[in-house]
């Protein structure tokens, strides 16, 4: 028996917002934005999902989120392309980047959370970054909880109708429409500060959190 | 072949292009130069309300209750007449500016309008001509003002032409246009006309048939002004002028604007004019000069410059738009300009795997509304600074397409700092140093505890102390003594030291 006609529509109408959702498997996900830390991009698949929100959570004091952050930097900054890095808590560490890298860096220096989303939407909006990263891993926490999940599900639409690529950095997961989440547990101490910036990178430690099934689509697996 | 644009009532229509809210009022225009200002032009509706010429502004006020009273501008018609002569200069490079509000245009030579027929027949030029002729009077609306077109053989019969005519008169037949004219065209003295008009001459036909000689003996040396004014074939050269490149459009308000919104409508239809004027000569604006007068005298100015130069309005009022949503002014806003700098359009080829924007003055847009946000010096990519001061860098406007090649400068992997992330402002902590056994506290002793609201507790690793300083010869010399710590709670920070007074500078992460 055909469909009523209503139904079809809001198939079609359902198909046109959420394309991502209606389409036909794939046979893998997209292959997006590598970070330039080998252990996080093979957790990932290849790196940041293109049209997708990222979202990797650096809880406690030295948890290595910084040297995720500046590594994407130095790996964009090799691939000729850009980033837009929306600064939540203004915690960026210039000093440890080359003058190369941060000449391809448009750094927003917020003062607080509701700053940087609003900064972030005008970003994903503009559609001229092709990677925005959102750092709120200094936010405060009362500051923190009052995002509202609209906010993270508007962000996804943008990011996915406009092939934008968002990584955001929080201190504990809150990120409702983050198609990937990790999180990077390390305990970095003085003396791996000492080592290098190399030797820290080599010790930082993925745990994947929620990830889309390979080829299932739009099938979710929450872990941890 | 000649062209001839002819403005009515120009200096109505230069002063009230910027004003369609009183379009279909009742307008009546006196000059503001004489001692007591008198009506010299209006509009149909005022004439239609029993406004007459010469009426002073009140007695016009008294015959029609609902008269706009405008105050003729020399300003604003130099400005109409620059737009008008810019636009025309896209259709004809040789111009006359003939008088107010007429320009003459001399076309013989235009590819456009030029016989493409190979076969050596004359097929007929006037659909091309009507459409070239359509083009412009579109072209010349855009800019507010209603223009009246006429071609024809001489100079002469293309002015009669657009004078005579409601909208585009093409003249093929110059003698018959010309016999059909009322003997006014010719413009006559008062006394010549009232002849005339006894005589019962109507047309310039019938007084061409009167014949030159018999008319001079009747009617003196005015006879010959009036058969050279009805002349169909005499040529002149032209007084060629070529058109300023300066598109700029400024309005004095009637009434003190407080609000964006009346702004912005003003802004849009400058933005428009502008561009119009800069695709009919080619350009595209590189840069804008906005400036708002104030009641109390102060002038705001404001210089846009446009990444991607373009003369698309919506662009370039996008950009006004963001910038005036961030400005505030003391006092109500009494003039408006806006000005644009012309720009030949940039030819690039992107090559295969440039990473470029894809909207250049999008992003420009946006990095105004960003800069509206959170401030303009918080918006940028961040230069550092050539010092060895920690922390000290400026932002710069971002500028990726010239970025320089990753990899020419890049440090030597082991001499590159472990990010951290900044605390910005500093955390002031109290530090407690080591005692040595012997005399006193070192100046440089290492600490050992720690407390304040980020970190606190015995420091069980330390690294240091690294001491610079810097700009010691000037005024804001500066010294400082860093140390990096781990607490008993695995809390690494940077601890530094200014004149006595601890800081945590940044936390591992």
């Amino acid at each position: 028996m055909p469909a009523a006609p209503p139904i079809v529509d809001l198939r079609r109408l359902l198909a046109e917002r959420f394309p991502r959702a209606h389409a036909p498997a794939a046979p893998s996900r997209p292959s997006g934005q590598s970070i330039g830390i080998p252990q996080l991009d093979s957790l990932l698949g290849g790196g940041l999902l293109h049209g997708g929100i990222t979202e990797l959570v650096g809880s406690g004091n030295g948890s290595g989120s910084a040297q995720v952050l500046h590594c994407l930097l130095r790996q964009v900054a090799d691939s000729g392309r850009f980033l837009a890095l929306v600064d939540g808590a203004d915690s960026f560490d210039v000093d440890a980047a080359e003058a190369e890298v941060l000449a391809r860096l448009l750094w927003v220096r917020c003062c607080k959370t509701d700053e940087a989303l609003k900064a972030t939407d005008l970003l994903l909006r503009d559609r001229n970054i092709p990677l925005v990263v959102l750092d709120l891993k200094l936010n405060p926490e009362h500051e923190l909880r009052r995002i509202a999940s609209s906010i993270w599900f508007r962000f996804g639409r943008l990011v996915e109708h406009h092939g934008t690529t968002l990584l955001v950095i929080t201190p504990q997961s809150m990120v409702g429409a983050a198609d990937l989440r990790v999180q990077v547990e390390s305990r970095l101490d003085l003396k791996s500060v000492a080592a290098g910036p190399a030797v820290v990178v080599d010790g930082l430690q993925f745990q994947m959190l929620r990830a889309m099934v390979e080829g299932g689509g739009n099938e979710r697996r929450e872990a941890g | 072949m000649f062209a001839v644009l002819y403005l009515p009532d120009f200096g109505l229509q230069a002063v009230l292009r910027h004003e369609p809210a009183v379009a279909g009022k009742p307008v009546a225009l006196v000059d503001p130069g004489h001692a007591t200002p008198r009506v010299f032009l209006m509009t149909a509706a005022a004439r239609v309300g029993g406004v007459e010429m010469g009426q002073t502004a009140v007695q016009a006020m008294a015959r029609c209750r609902e008269v706009v009273i405008r105050h003729r501008s020399l300003k604003q018609e130099t400005a109409a007449t620059e737009a008008v002569l810019q636009v025309a200069f896209g259709f004809s490079p040789h111009l006359e500016l003939t008088g107010p509000g007429t320009i003459t245009l001399d076309l013989r030579g235009l590819a456009e309008l030029q016989d493409t027929a190979s076969d050596g027949a004359s097929p007929n030029p006037t659909p091309r001509l009507a459409a070239w002729a359509q083009r412009l009077q579109t072209v010349i609306r855009g800019l507010g003002l209603q223009v009246r077109i006429g071609t024809g053989p001489t100079p002469t019969v293309a002015r009669h032409a657009a004078r005579w005519s409601d909208g585009i008169e093409l003249v093929t037949d110059a003698p018959a246009f010309i016999a059909s004219l009322p003997v006014a065209a010719l413009e006559p003295s008062v006394h010549v006309a009232s002849i005339l008009q006894q005589w019962g001459v109507r047309t310039v036909g019938e007084l061409l048939a009167l014949g030159q000689a018999e008319l001079a003996d009747r009617l003196g040396l005015e006879a010959f002004g009036l058969f050279a004014a009805a002349s169909a074939g005499a040529l002149r050269p032209l007084h060629l002028v070529r058109p300023v490149e300066c598109f700029e459009e400024s309005l004095e308000l009637e009434f003190p604007v407080e609000t964006l919104e009346p702004l912005l409508f003003l802004l849009r239809r400058f933005t428009g004019q502008i561009g119009c004027r800069l695709e009919a000569c080619g350009f595209v604006a590189e840069t804008l000069h906005l400036t708002l007068r104030l009641e109390s005298g102060a002038v705001l100015e404001r210089r846009l410059r446009i990444p991607q130069p373009t003369r698309a309005p919506d662009a370039l009022f996008g950009m006004l738009h963001t910038h005036l949503e961030s400005v505030r002014t003391d006092a109500p806003i009494v003039a408006v300009g806006l000005a644009a700098d012309p720009a030949r359009p940039e030819q690039r080829q992107f090559s295969l795997f440039e990473a470029a924007l894809r909207d250049p003055n999008q992003f420009q847009e946006t990095l105004a509304r960003l800069s509206a946000l959170v401030g303009a010096d918080r918006v940028g990519t961040p230069q550092r600074d050539a010092s060895h001061r920690p922390d000290a860098f400026k932002l710069m406007p971002p500028d990726f397409e010239n970025a320089p090649p990753v990899g020419t400068v890049r440090a030597v992997e082991l001499l590159r700092p472990t990010p951290q992330r900044r605390l910005r402002p500093a955390v002031r902590t109290t530090v407690e140093r080591e005692r040595p056994a012997a005399q006193g506290v070192s100046i440089h002793a290492r600490p050992v505890a720690l407390r304040g609201p980020l970190a606190s507790g015995t420091i069980t690793r330390s690294l240091g102390p690294w001491c610079s300083s810097g700009h010691w010869w000037e005024p804001e010399a500066w010294s400082r003594e860093e140390w990096d710590v781990e607490t008993q709670r695995h809390q690494v920070v940077r601890l530094a030291c200014r004149n006595g007074e601890w800081t945590v500078e940044a936390i591992m992460d």
